[in-house]
């Protein structure tokens, strides 16, 4: 299709497509107004047809009332559909001269008048009879106004709108009582009055103003600057310095780009502290002494950048940060030169988000590191209906710290956590707190009293208190014996296992050993040596006494640490996946966290992920980090666990093989339950 | 073609009327039926029986819709199995439970019951029991179902029957460590209990890590109940009882095999006549006296607690239920459970008349046991003396003992033909025949760890034969104590004590 016209269909054709690249696109859905604006030109053409032109009036009247529906409250339109409208009252004027109607026509251009008494006629297929209309309709209707003032620059206002500047020559006005001011900053303004225009006058003012107070001209550089007069903020400084003034800048600001001079009308006779601020730049101030009521001569004034250098970190690094609502890059990101002055940053990461409000400081360096804190927003679903329930969750989650709050709605990032409430008719069941990590299927849940606030929160904060992880580990189990002597009844606590490669096995402990104190503690059964254990230090070096053969022995053990897989039921999954996937992007290297994570994915009904995610990681190398084939065989049997919940029963049967032929294996923890009779049940079944 | 098949399924299941019915569930018929199933819970729960069913039924015949319609014809036909023990209408029940909910979440507990019922079978089908506990995880999904802990304790316990100690730890593991946990803790006390005992026979070493994990958390529940007495105490007996396995577990892990020592005897106050069993249960002793008629019960310091008298008593055992221990003691034709008579139904099989002649009595946690010498035969009754039916085993005569191992298998001491085992189907497992290493089988006990002991009265010696009946040890010759050299009967303590009754002291000596 091709499309008809000369420049006024390209600028608008272009006016028309920017608008709708921008904001206007967003909108409210209306016409295509680029459609419409191709549809007028061929309309123009039309119009001047006599077999087209009832059809074009037709369409014409449907294009004007489709615009006038966008009219605001108070009748305007904005300004691209302005100009079409205009473009439709002028076309169906000439369509209703091609039929011949010409009192319709000249009712059109009446409307085109008073909607825009500047407006300019297309030449286009402008014949003189439109013209000729168009101007009677003109001198009907408008009077014009020139206006000359000493000096010159002053602004001319007719009623409340400003029209011009002066010298104004020939300025269109509606005929009838006008009231015209000319203002001039430092000068008496002067006030008309009321003047009868009659249609066709032309109105010729001239004044003299009367100065009333001494005027300075400021120019910054750059521009942009706010200015102020004892305190009170005059303007901003904005434009380019006009040409006839160049020669006064300064050589020492040669090359510097200056505004355009921002008149200071308001200076009292004598000294005027006059200050100027600008985004980014050193703020300005000088006391101008005015000694006499006149014109100065413009201030060159040069505000100096004012900017410190800045380092953002995060932990963990790689989040996107986005600094004052602009995206700058990926953490670690160092800025030279970043504008002095408050700001305010928020760190994007796929396990979590930060947000910092920060100054930065004039020639210095600073620094912002943040915690990547997991986002996790309460949904408001729910909540009204509790009165007090909201308050209480958000109590809940803000003792817990360590979370970044999204407010519901608010989007731009990943969610890694929710809360939500559930409350079902009453007698349909329990009222319940959720707590998922984002894509889990199965929330950690907790029920509460739903006409009790307080129980949602204990609730919440049951969801939140992260599950302990590890525990103290030396890898003997020890039970009470009974002996009978001479000497009576004896019930010595023996070694009856050793963990292979566990740290009592290195110390040098023994079956049959007697175990009688461990760090100073007089152990007697397993509850003393559970407590005990569970006491020291992790990490620590022990003393553990034993009695081998009649002799006591004194040997070294080092508490290790277990990790602590999730339990099929009660594992509080989500809330720990929240923290893994946190652990993990920080950079922690211990598989358990994978395996940890991989458990979680598998109890929480996502067994691919699991394999996706985790299981795959530990693939290689990593089991070796596992001692004693313990953390393998349990490695093992997630996988075949993932695999059967996969659907792939001969992978699986392998692994849970695989799993029960690993030596010592237990399930879980070095110190958890054996774990080959399990797997070979389970290898069996996938069988 | 299995995808025409599941594409069939799928199209059977789309085209049931009840699955239309599921999926088209009317909130106020579910309200109505659900209220209706609470109240028939309490009725139940509260004993007026009749009143719950009549709801039950209302709600499977005239709410087919309501989503507890499944539920209700699981508690009928549970109610008809345990209550009734009308095995025929509970099956009856559970088949249309399956056929008309076939996508009901009361599925896997009609598979449970179903395994539950060929488990009581006589004899037991222990293929299909095990199938249907392995259908109730099947049909539970992966989270499994609120029935998966006891499917899972089932399979155990076929498995355990079968001394497959391997697959029962396996059953056990994924009940406790992957399976919803049971509504009552102390069921998952008693399935680690029951793993650290399966583990002693297959994994020492792991058992013992079970057993010490058991004993340290029942001693912690021990303390945090401290104010509770009656939680404390029901901890403690766990602890005690895990305490006693951890004991028995170290005897015989110990280099060179089990040993004993002699603590003592115990010399009843009351003169004993013709005693002929002794039998050691919840820390106390009975004795059975022939010439006195009667039955007396010591505490372990050899106190007299009391006594009851039977006419010509021939046999004595223990029954354990919920705790508690009752002594069982069969006359010619009477039986007698803690010291009250119970009237015996004539068994189904045999010649169908009660028993008039029984010489041995053991006892199964579902009933007792009884040696009939007339019918040569092995009966079966419950706890209400109604017949659980005839116990498959080969030919016997001369039974002297009969003893049953906790996993199902019947030991018999036959005075021709030695000492038999014969599985749940009556497969001989086991036979010690009289010769050098058995002169003349006088008593027959078991362990924890399903360690077998029999008693040669005339060596005597007393030989001990592992779970798979391999030989394992055996007390004699010097290592017999002197004051026990008339031997007539013993038993085993849980902690692998013996108590061993000897005739010409008329003592018990106790060897620890």
């Amino acid at each position: 299709m091709t499309r008809p016209g000369g420049p006024v269909e390209a600028a608008l054709a272009l006016a028309v497509g920017l608008t709708l690249a921008g904001p206007l696109k967003a909108q409210e859905p209306g016409p295509d107004l680029a459609a419409l604006a191709d549809e007028l030109s061929g309309l123009r053409a039309t119009a001047s047809d006599p077999d087209g032109a009832l059809g074009a009036v037709v369409r014409l009247s449907d294009i004007l009332q489709e615009l006038d529906a966008l009219r605001d409250a108070s009748g305007r339109l904005p300004a691209i559909e302005m100009e079409l409208h205009l473009r439709a009252l002028e076309y169906r004027a000439r369509a209703h001269l091609t039929r011949g109607q010409s009192a319709l026509a000249a009712d059109d251009l009446r409307l085109l008048v008073l909607a825009a008494p500047a407006h300019r006629l297309e030449v286009t297929g402008l014949t003189p009879a439109v013209l000729d209309l168009f101007e009677m309709q003109r001198s009907s209707l408008l009077a014009h106004l020139s206006v000359v003032t000493e000096p010159p620059g002053a602004t001319v206002f007719v009623g409340e709108r400003s029209v011009g500047r002066t010298p104004l020559a020939g300025h269109p006005v509606f005929a009838g009582q006008v009231r015209i001011r000319i203002e001039r900053p430092g000068f008496a303004p002067v006030d008309e009055g009321r003047r009868d225009l009659l249609p066709g006058d032309m109105l010729i003012l001239e004044h003299e103003l009367e100065r009333t107070g001494p005027v300075l001209p400021v120019v910054t550089a750059p521009a942009g600057a706010t200015v102020r007069v004892g305190g009170r903020v005059i303007g901003v400084t904005g434009g380019e310095l006009p040409e006839e003034l160049r020669p006064l800048v300064p050589p020492r600001f040669s090359g510097e780009t200056f505004s355009a001079p921002l008149d200071l009308a308001v200076l009292a006779t004598g000294p005027n502290e006059i200050t100027m601020e600008a985004p980014c730049r050193r703020p300005s101030r000088f006391v101008f002494h005015a000694d006499e009521v006149r014109d100065y001569l413009p201030r060159f004034v040069r505000l100096g950048l004012s900017t410190g250098g800045l380092r953002i970190e995060s932990d963990p690094a790689g989040g996107a940060v986005i600094l004052d609502g602009e995206e700058r890059g990926v953490t670690p990101l160092s800025f030279s030169a970043l504008c002095s002055g408050p700001h305010r940053v928020e760190i994007r990461h796929r396990v979590g988000r930060c947000a910092r409000s920060f100054e930065v400081t004039r020639g210095s360096r600073s620094a912002v590191r943040c915690e990547i804190l997991p986002a996790i927003l309460l949904e408001d679903a729910g909540l009204d209906a509790v009165p007090g329930l909201e308050p209480v969750l958000r109590g809940a989650l803000e003792e817990a710290a360590g979370f970044h709050f999204l407010e519901d709605g608010e989007d731009g990032g990943r969610v890694q956590a929710r809360v939500r409430v559930l409350l079902p008719e009453p007698g349909a069941g329990p009222a319940r707190v959720e707590f998922l990590v984002a894509d889990s299927p199965t929330p950690d849940r907790a029920e509460f009293d739903r006409f009790s606030p307080t129980s949602a929160g204990d609730a919440l904060r049951r969801l939140l208190d992260p599950p302990e992880r590890r525990r103290n580990w030396i890898g003997l189990t020890a039970t009470v014996r009974r002996v009978v002597t001479a000497d009576g009844e004896a019930r010595p606590f023996e070694v009856t296992g050793l963990h292979p490669g566990g740290p009592a096995a290195l110390a040098g402990v023994e079956p049959g050993d007697e175990v009688l104190e461990l760090g100073g503690e007089a152990i007697r059964d397993e509850l003393g040596w559970r407590r005990a254990v569970a006491a020291a230090e992790t990490g620590a070096t022990l003393d553990l006494l034993v009695r081998r053969g009649g002799a006591d022995r004194l040997l070294r053990v080092e508490v290790a640490e277990t990790p602590v897989l999730p339990e099929a039921r009660g594992g509080r999954c989500n809330r720990r996946l929240v923290a893994l996937e946190g652990e993990l992007a920080r950079g922690a290297t211990d598989p358990t966290r994978r395996l940890e994570a991989a458990a979680c994915w598998i109890l929480l009904g996502d067994p691919g992920r699991a394999m996706r995610d985790f299981l795959a990681a530990l693939d290689s190398g990593a089991t070796a980090l596992f001692d004693a084939g313990v953390g393998r065989g349990t490695l093992l049997y997630q996988r075949g666990a993932a695999l059967a919940a996969l659907g792939e029963t001969a992978r699986a049967s392998e692994a849970f093989e695989a799993a029960a032929a690993v030596p010592g294996a237990t399930l879980r923890t070095h110190d958890g339950p054996v774990l080959a009779p399990l797997a070979l049940r389970r290898a069996g079944l996938a069988h | 073609m299995p995808a025409r098949a599941a594409l069939s399924l799928l199209a059977a299941l789309l085209s049931s009327p009840l699955a239309a019915s599921a999926q088209e569930s009317d909130p106020a018929l579910d309200e109505a039926a659900e209220r209706r199933f609470r109240s028939a819970e309490q009725f139940y729960a509260g004993g007026r029986h009749a009143q719950a069913l009549r709801d039950f039924e209302v709600i499977l015949d005239s709410m087919a819709g309501a989503s507890v319609a499944d539920d209700a014809a699981l508690r009928i036909a549970r109610h008809r199995f345990e209550v009734e023990r009308d095995e025929d209408a509970a099956e009856a029940m559970v088949g249309r439970l399956l056929r008309e909910f076939p996508a009901g979440d009361a599925v896997p507990g009609a598979h449970l019951l179903r395994g539950e019922m060929a488990l009581a079978a006589s004899p037991p089908r222990l293929a299909d029991a095990r199938a249907e506990f392995e259908r109730v995880l099947m049909t539970s999904g992966p989270g499994g179902s609120r029935w998966s802990f006891a499917a899972l304790g089932g399979i155990a316990g076929v498995a355990e029957t079968h001394m497959e100690d391997g697959a029962a730890a396996g059953a056990l593991l994924a009940a406790l460590h992957e399976s919803p946990p049971p509504p009552d803790p102390a069921d998952r006390l008693e399935a680690r209990f029951r793993l650290a005992r399966a583990l002693a026979r297959a994994d020492a070493t792991a058992a013992y890590a079970e057993i010490s994990a058991l004993r340290a958390d029942l001693l912690e529940l021990v303390s945090d109940h401290a104010t509770d007495p009656a939680e404390a105490s029901h901890a403690g007996e766990f602890a005690a009882r895990a305490e006693d396995l951890s004991t028995l577990l170290s005897r015989f892990r110990m280099r060179g095999g089990p040993t004993w020592r002699l603590r003592g005897a115990i010399r009843p106050p009351r003169e004993l006549d013709e005693p002929i069993r002794v039998r050691f249960a919840g820390d106390r002793i009975h004795l059975l006296d022939r010439d006195e008629d009667e039955l007396q019960t010591f505490d372990a310091q050899g106190v007299l607690e009391g006594a009851y008298g039977l006419d010509s008593p021939r046999d004595a055992a223990i029954l354990t239920v919920g705790g508690e221990t009752l002594p069982v003691v069969v006359a010619d034709d009477t039986i007698a459970v803690g010291g009250n008579v119970l009237p015996l139904s004539a068994p189904p099989t045999g010649r169908g008349r009660p028993l008039d002649r029984m010489r041995a009595v053991a006892t199964a946690p579902e009933g007792v046991w009884i040696w009939d010498d007339r019918e040569k035969a092995v009966f079966a009754f419950d706890l209400a003396g109604r017949p659980l039916g005839r116990v498959p085993h080969g030919p016997l005569d001369e039974v002297r003992r009969i003893a049953r191992h906790p996993a199902g298998v019947l030991v018999v001491a036959d005075g021709e033909q030695g000492v038999l085992a014969f599985d749940p189907r009556g497969t001989r497992v086991f036979q010690l025949r009289p010769g050098r290493a058995l002169e003349e089988p006088a008593d027959l006990a078991f362990d924890d760890l399903g360690n077998l002991y029999v008693l040669d009265r005339e060596t005597p010696r007393l030989a001990i034969f592992d779970a798979s009946f391999r030989p394992v040890a055996t007390l004699e010759g010097a290592d017999w104590p002197s004051s026990a050299r008339e031997p007539v009967s013993f038993d085993v303590g849980p902690d692998g004590a013996l108590f061993i009754l000897d005739d010409a002291t008329r003592s018990v000596v106790v060897l620890e």
